[in-house]
């Protein structure tokens, strides 16, 4: 059987279809060449390759593969528009052109629109912080008021409009439970004041000490 | 290989591929230049240079003509061809009409 043998062009055209996400700089690669090459593209292996063939304008082999892609990425409608615009005006502008200023404003738009939502968020945020409870640095201070059960303080007394109210009350606390129970407490907030006030005196003579080099404070002399 | 049947194809850089002319024919521009009539200076000393062909490409090409007339002859193998090559492999082979 004789069969002629593909030529080197066909084998050589068929690699790079295949190899076409790894072309980069096409240089001085014929226009059919290209024409039967570059149709295989996709829209970012297209603007890759355009953009590295920095030294040569591609555009009589790909300006009818970006009119495909501005009317694919766009639709219809906008292509019909931007061909009125430049029959009206009497001016042609490369598609790959178009597609690039199309995109540009797209973008632009979107971004707007979720600086937008962001700024939304923001103020709705800020409103409820408004209203959340925050934490603040300072302490209250201790009191020995502090009811253990909660509420039947001086004021909480004398506020209470009805009488039966008052006088339970009244009983309630000087009952002999509740009396107990604020003594100890009493007992167990004294305690912690006396702890607290010890180590005071120490800290503050080490560290006159540290500073004049004196004799350390707790030191007995013979 | 008797010296009138094979040509000298001479790379860029000068390197020189001494091949049997059949295989050389499977170019069309160098079968044109080996057979025209008309005489050019290569078909009397049996010489080609190409100044823009580099080396390995023309090796390549020579490889590819020796298939080429395998495949013809019946034995249909792939040749392969290293991907880096293929955009200056193809040029040169439009070049030659191969």
């Amino acid at each position: 059987m004789m069969r002629k043998a593909p030529s080197l062009v066909d084998l050589c055209v068929h690699l790079a279809i295949d190899n076409v996400r790894n072309l980069g700089d096409v240089g001085e690669t014929d226009h059919h060449l290209l024409e039967r090459i570059l149709c295989h593209c996709t829209l970012d292996q297209l603007m890759h390759i355009e953009n590295s063939t920095a030294d040569r304008d591609l555009s009589p082999v790909t300006d009818k593969l970006w009119k495909r892609f501005f009317k694919d990425s766009f639709g219809e409608d906008s292509f019909d528009t931007v061909v009125e615009r430049m029959e009206q005006r009497k001016v042609t502008f490369k598609w790959k052109q178009l597609y690039e200023a199309k995109l540009k404003e797209r973008e632009e738009a979107t971004q707007k629109s979720l600086d937008r939502i962001k700024q939304r968020y923001h103020e709705e945020d800020a409103k409820k912080r408004t209203r959340q409870v925050q934490l603040c640095s300072k302490v209250p201070p201790s009191s020995k008021k502090r009811s253990f059960w909660g509420g039947e303080t001086a004021s909480n007394i004398y506020n209470t409009k009805s009488s039966i109210m008052k006088k339970s009350k009244l009983e309630f606390i000087n009952s002999r439970e509740v009396k107990n129970l604020a003594a100890m407490k009493n007992k167990v907030v004294h305690k912690n004041h006396s702890v607290m006030s010890k180590p005071k005196p120490a800290v503050t003579s080490r560290a006159a000490s540290s500073s004049n080099n004196m004799i350390k404070p707790f030191r007995r002399r013979f | 290989m008797k010296k009138e049947d094979t040509v000298m194809l001479i790379s860029a850089e000068g390197f020189e591929f001494v091949i049997d002319k059949k295989a050389a024919m499977v170019s069309q521009t160098i079968r044109n230049m080996l057979t025209s009539p008309g005489g050019f200076s290569e078909t009397e000393h049996g010489k080609v240079t190409f100044p823009e062909i580099s080396t390995t490409i023309l090796e390549k090409i020579c490889q590819y003509f020796y298939w080429s007339l395998q495949y013809a002859s019946g034995k249909e193998t792939e040749f392969h061809i290293e991907p880096e090559l293929t955009l200056e492999l193809m040029m040169a082979a439009n070049y030659l009409h191969t």
